[in-house]
């Protein structure tokens, strides 16, 4: 584990592209904390459901465009 | 600007396990009564079969058993415009490989129209104890097992973009011209003998003449559109997010459903149970399933299924509009080109149909990938 923080950027696309990126980040990465990017509500649920299902604890912001930034620690 | 998410207790219950059994519970109750009230056997609910309804109304074909302006999809989009409006979750975006959309539309609609029902059909008809519904939703999930394959190797249609205001209204605003249309049934078309006709279309007979009164039609497909919009609730993404990630989060909503669906049906007498005589259906099990193969394909590439595209559609998102108009061209199509199913079984063309929109959604699956940034 390392304290390196990854970036998924999965703005604009459509289910389940996000929740399946932030699974495939979560799952092989070394990361101490990865956020990805949404742009819709919808998709913040998905990702936070399927990172916290992988045993991450993850919380989301708003972001000034009106897209979130889930973030996820170990 | 930080939020928590889940600032009440309203849009915590509808986004926890619960929004989507709750959604799935209440379609379950609502469309069963709409049968009683006056739609189609087992047909409470059918986004595609009113999609198809709408297009014959519009005249974009003449099949005319099957013409109406079905309240029931323009209250649902219009119900997701209002709860995306209320939650500050109506976000216009486009641009999301447009005219491949549209083709998925197109041919989801063409397979829909071969089994005699959308997903959300499908398990009502199963619900009702119309068993040729289980070869259906047989065909749905392998076809949704086919789209699966391709979003695991990479399948997707790139990034839609945030758009002005006006782009999400424009699809409700389609609904409230469809919604004036209804009401006002204009009929200055002459025929032959100069008997009024058209613009507007409406069965004398078949399942286009069997409707529940247009305002309750309306009030219900708004209130389902709220809590679907307020859930997400999918019928594809129900099994997709099974096979894709062992979620079981919409399945229980699909799952509530068929419950709810069926508790009613008994309790109105409307259960039915057996494979011959069920309303609207066919017993040619192999077009049922293909059917359903290649709309639950078309269904898994664009990312939902028909309903979901109506919420989407409410919610601002024009690519989902535009696979809503897709769908509803293919109707037109699908009955000019004798490829949709009636209760004898599949159209002449039926096969061939969904040959080329297997071939179709293949070809999509295959050449539309893009390179993620992680």
């Amino acid at each position: 584990m390392t304290d390196d923080v990854l970036t998924v950027d999965c703005s604009g696309l459509s289910c389940p592209e996000p929740a399946l990126a932030a699974k495939k980040a979560l799952t092989s990465t070394k990361a101490g904390m990865v956020e990805v990017l949404v742009d819709s509500s919808t998709s913040r649920d998905n990702v936070l459901r399927t990172g916290e299902r992988a045993g991450w604890t993850g919380e989301s912001e708003e972001r000034d465009d009106g897209g979130f930034r889930v973030v996820f620690r170990r | 600007m930080a939020e928590k998410t889940g600032t009440s207790s309203l849009k915590r219950f509808f986004t926890s396990r619960w929004g989507p059994i709750a959604t799935g519970a209440v379609i379950g109750i609502l469309a069963p009564l709409l049968v009683f009230w006056g739609n189609p056997g087992n047909m409470g609910i059918c986004v595609a079969c009113f999609e198809r309804d709408i297009a014959g109304a519009l005249g974009l074909h003449r099949a005319g058993v099957v013409q109406y302006i079905r309240p029931e999809i323009i209250g649902i989009l219009l119900g997701a415009l209002v709860a995306g409006l209320l939650f500050r979750e109506f976000k216009p975006k486009a641009g999301s490989a447009p005219l491949i959309r549209f083709m998925l539309g197109f041919f989801a609609m063409v397979g829909a129209l071969v089994f005699l029902g959308c997903p959300w059909r499908a398990y009502l008809r199963l619900a009702g104890g119309d068993l040729n519904a289980l070869f259906g939703i047989l065909g749905l999930i392998v076809g949704i097992g086919i789209g699966v394959l391709f979003l695991r190797g990479g399948f997707s249609l790139g990034r839609a973009r945030p758009a002005p205001k006006a782009v999400g209204l424009v699809m409700p605003l389609i609904m409230i011209a469809l919604l004036v249309l209804l009401l006002v049934a204009p009929l200055f078309g002459r025929d032959a003998d100069g008997n009024p006709v058209g613009p507007i279309f409406f069965s004398e007979s078949g399942p286009g003449s069997q409707y529940a009164f247009w305002a309750i039609a309306l009030v219900v497909g708004l209130a389902i559109g709220f809590l679907a919009q307020r859930s997400r609730f999918c019928t594809v993404g129900a099994i997709r997010d099974v096979a894709l990630m062992r979620d079981p989060h919409l399945l229980n909503g699909v799952i509530a459903l068929i419950v709810f669906a069926f508790i009613t049906n008994l309790i109105l007498g409307q259960f039915n149970l057996g494979l011959a005589d069920q309303p609207v259906a066919h017993t040619n099990q192999w077009w049922n399933v293909l059917g359903m193969v290649l709309a639950g394909f078309a269904f898994t590439l664009s990312g939902g299924c028909p309903g979901r595209h109506l919420i989407m559609s409410g919610e601002g998102n024009a690519d989902s509009g535009i696979f809503v108009i897709g769908m509803i061209t293919g109707a037109g199509f699908a009955h000019q080109f004798s490829t949709a199913s009636s209760p004898s079984g599949p159209g002449a063309f039926g096969p061939l149909a969904v040959g080329i929109g297997l071939a179709v959604c293949l070809a999509i699956g295959i050449t539309m990938r893009q390179t993620r940034s992680a």
